[in-house]
């Protein structure tokens, strides 16, 4: 019996609906630009193409849609200063939300039978309400784990995105862009 | 070559330099309230699972940036690695958690410049694998285990490996050391996506060296029975009365050993997302020595002769299934091991047994954070040189042939024991689902059936005088097949 209770207790909280991805955002479309480099490179590429569309996924599920015109293919400007690439880029239209991802992936070690990648970069989010420009960022740093040698930095970009969601919720959570 | 030269100069210079540390480590802590009188492992070894069959760890690794990657140039750049690691949390164990139950497991200094297209240099520890069995907690291909040096390694887009050379004296034989040249390399060929292949190669070689007591030797005419009962040198002195002093001097040996592997991996295909498939192919390096004592005087005994053909073979193959998307994931691992021993063709060991295995685990996702865990596990292993099990609760009286022998080599009244292993339970993890993925939080319930009596760790008498003074006469004996244990547990790599 108590085991029954039990079960039927876990069965419940498994049931229970999943809390939104990301919260309630001012803006009505997103442009989600993900660019990604090796450590010893400074040239930028587009970011792996799961990892811009789970995160264009969590913000349509709450309640964004998605430009029609991306921005994400293209690769960075030159500037030497991820203040400087964000910059460059603006929302094209009034209620347009910009999240601006730069991520990398350096390899670290085998650890207890996974290997260990470092995921740094930088995250931007503008949003242009009428006239006005409201902007955040942070940088990151934090580790995935792998399960296999033959991943490599699109792997653990893929795998970044949990993470990624995290710290893209405590970006938006600040400042204006965050629907009151 | 100055590359390399100024990267060791920098490396190892007292100059102080800006460096940058980051910090990496793993961590497993359980608690697993045993009524069974067990040590709180569901059973033996991880043979039947690394699940409920390993004890708390800890593993904690640095990486010094000495000299950071600039992007852009051909600077050369270094790190030092640096990782302990140990099994004794406090309270966890028995060890308390004392520091003396760590160890420096590895201590490498890795150099590299842009210009040299994925080249680096490795000094120090070498222990190096590409993959394992995760279900295990067995890497197969894992070489260089015991040796320290230096290594060349490369990573390519369509081929990476390395190829290393050092010392594993202190590695085989810390106590006895004597110089083990140990060589060779691996490579992995990444042949298409969904398709890889691998192998590895590595010899142990360790010259004789006159007058080197710890090098290389044996003792003549060594009787593998008179070895295992103690009895060389009363032998001896029985047929050569009084004269002790002409024991055999040692004879000089060279000892040589080697290990292969090979790996095929491939995946990315319906429901499966990778499978490894790993051999490796081991022959032993032989024991150095081992003390024998005879009326109140110690005789060393040189086992290279009788240690020198001990060799093995692992197949190892663990496939991760998904089996309905976001719901349902499965890991499925093999494991067959036959170990030989040619020159023990008497007495049960580690050396002469097979052995086969077989895990499923299936997770299916309640929720994103909250999982439900299924593990069946069943594996067989015989001993290839007589009995090595006790069955029944009586067997301790059981020594030769299964019956009562105090001369007799073998141990308990069978060659064979067959294990079978349930877990279940709930896993929460924070990040999402994955077999794999952590940090996991886990309450899980096993139980075991194994042929062997009383077949998990813990203090059971094991001598007859023990038997005598610890099982109540007035009460039935019973044999005790069956075992199981709660957990909570907690692993996360961070």
């Amino acid at each position: 019996m108590r085991f029954l209770v039990l079960f039927l207790s876990i069965m419940t909280i498994g049931c229970l609906p999943k809390s939104a991805p990301l919260p309630a955002i001012n803006g009505s479309q997103v442009d989600v630009v993900v660019l990604q480099n090796s450590p010893n490179s400074t040239d930028w590429a587009p970011g792996p193409t799961a990892t811009t569309q789970a995160l264009q996924n969590a913000f349509v599920e709450s309640g964004l849609s998605l430009v029609s015109d991306s921005s994400a293919a293209t690769p960075a400007d030159t500037s030497r200063t991820f203040e400087a690439r964000f910059a460059a880029k603006k929302p094209g239209t009034s209620g347009e939300l910009l999240l601006y991802v730069e991520i990398s992936a350096q390899y670290f070690s085998q650890i207890q039978g996974q290997y260990r990648w470092v995921l740094s970069g930088h995250i931007g989010a503008s949003l242009l309400d009428g006239e006005d420009l409201h902007t955040n960022n942070m940088s990151f740093e934090f580790p995935v784990f792998l399960d296999h040698p033959h991943e490599k930095e699109t792997a653990a970009i893929e795998a970044a995105v949990p993470m990624l969601l995290r710290h893209i919720d405590q970006l938006l959570r600040h400042g204006p862009l965050l629907q009151r | 070559m100055k590359t390399l030269a100024l990267a060791i100069c920098l490396t190892f210079s007292g100059t102080a330099v800006a460096a940058d540390a980051d910090i990496a480590g793993y961590m497993r802590i359980s608690t697993r309230p045993d009524f069974q009188g067990g040590d709180g492992k569901l059973g033996y070894w991880n043979l039947y699972g690394r699940l409920l069959n390993e004890r708390s760890w800890v593993a904690v690794e640095t990486r010094l940036n000495l000299l950071e990657q600039a992007p852009n140039t051909q600077q050369n750049w270094a790190s030092i690695h640096a990782r302990v690691e140990g099994g004794s949390i406090l309270n966890a164990d028995a060890g308390g958690g004392g520091l003396g139950n760590m160890y420096l497991s590895q201590l490498y200094a890795l150099v590299g410049n842009p210009s040299l297209n994925g080249l680096e240099w490795q000094l120090g520890t070498l222990q190096h694998w590409t993959g394992d069995l995760g279900l295990y907690d067995i890497r197969p291909d894992s070489l260089f285990d015991e040796t320290i040096g230096g290594a060349v390694r490369f990573r390519g887009k369509k081929l990476s490996g390395m190829l290393a050379i050092g010392d594993a004296g202190y590695g085989i034989d810390p106590e006895h050391y004597n110089t083990v040249l140990s060589g060779g390399g691996r490579i992995r060929w990444h042949v298409m996506d969904g398709l890889e292949l691998g192998g590895g190669f590595e010899a142990h070689y360790e010259p004789a060296v006159q007058g080197n007591v710890n090098a290389p030797y044996a003792t003549p005419d060594l009787d593998y029975e008179a070895f295992l009962r103690g009895e060389v040198v009363s032998d001896f002195v029985a047929e050569n009365p009084d004269q002790e002093l002409l024991f055999p001097n040692p004879e000089s040996r060279d000892a040589r050993s080697w290990k292969a592997t090979g790996y095929l991996g491939f995946g990315g295909f319906g429901p499966l997302v990778w499978n490894s498939l790993y051999v490796r192919m081991e022959a032993h390096h032989p024991e150095s020595q081992s003390i024998e004592s005879f009326q109140g005087e110690d005789y060393t005994l040189y086992l290279t002769d009788i240690s020198d053909e001990r060799q093995s073979i692992l197949i190892g193959n663990e496939m991760s299934l998904r089996i309905i998307p976001e719901k349902l994931d499965a890991v499925w691992a093999v494991l067959l091991g036959r170990h030989t021993d040619g020159d023990n063709a008497i007495a049960p060991s580690d050396h002469a047994r097979d052995y086969a295995s077989s895990v499923l685990r299936l997770q299916t996702y309640l929720s994103p954070n909250v999982h439900w865990l299924f593990e069946n596990s069943f594996a067989i292993e015989r001993s290839t040189n007589g009995n090595s099990y006790r069955q029944h609760v009586d067997s301790i009286f059981s020594s030769q042939d299964g019956v009562s022998d105090s001369r007799g080599l073998e141990f308990g009244d069978s060659d064979t024991r067959q294990t079978w292993q349930g877990k279940t339970g709930i896993v929460l993890n924070p990040l999402g689902p994955g077999v794999y993925v952590r940090p996991s939080i886990r309450l899980l319930y096993g139980i075991q059936y194994s042929t062997q009596h009383a077949a998990w760790g813990g203090s059971f008498v094991d001598s007859l005088d023990q038997y005598g003074d610890f099982y109540d006469p007035s009460k039935a004996l019973t044999d005790r097949h069956w075992h199981q244990v709660f957990a909570l547990e907690a692993e996360a790599w961070f």
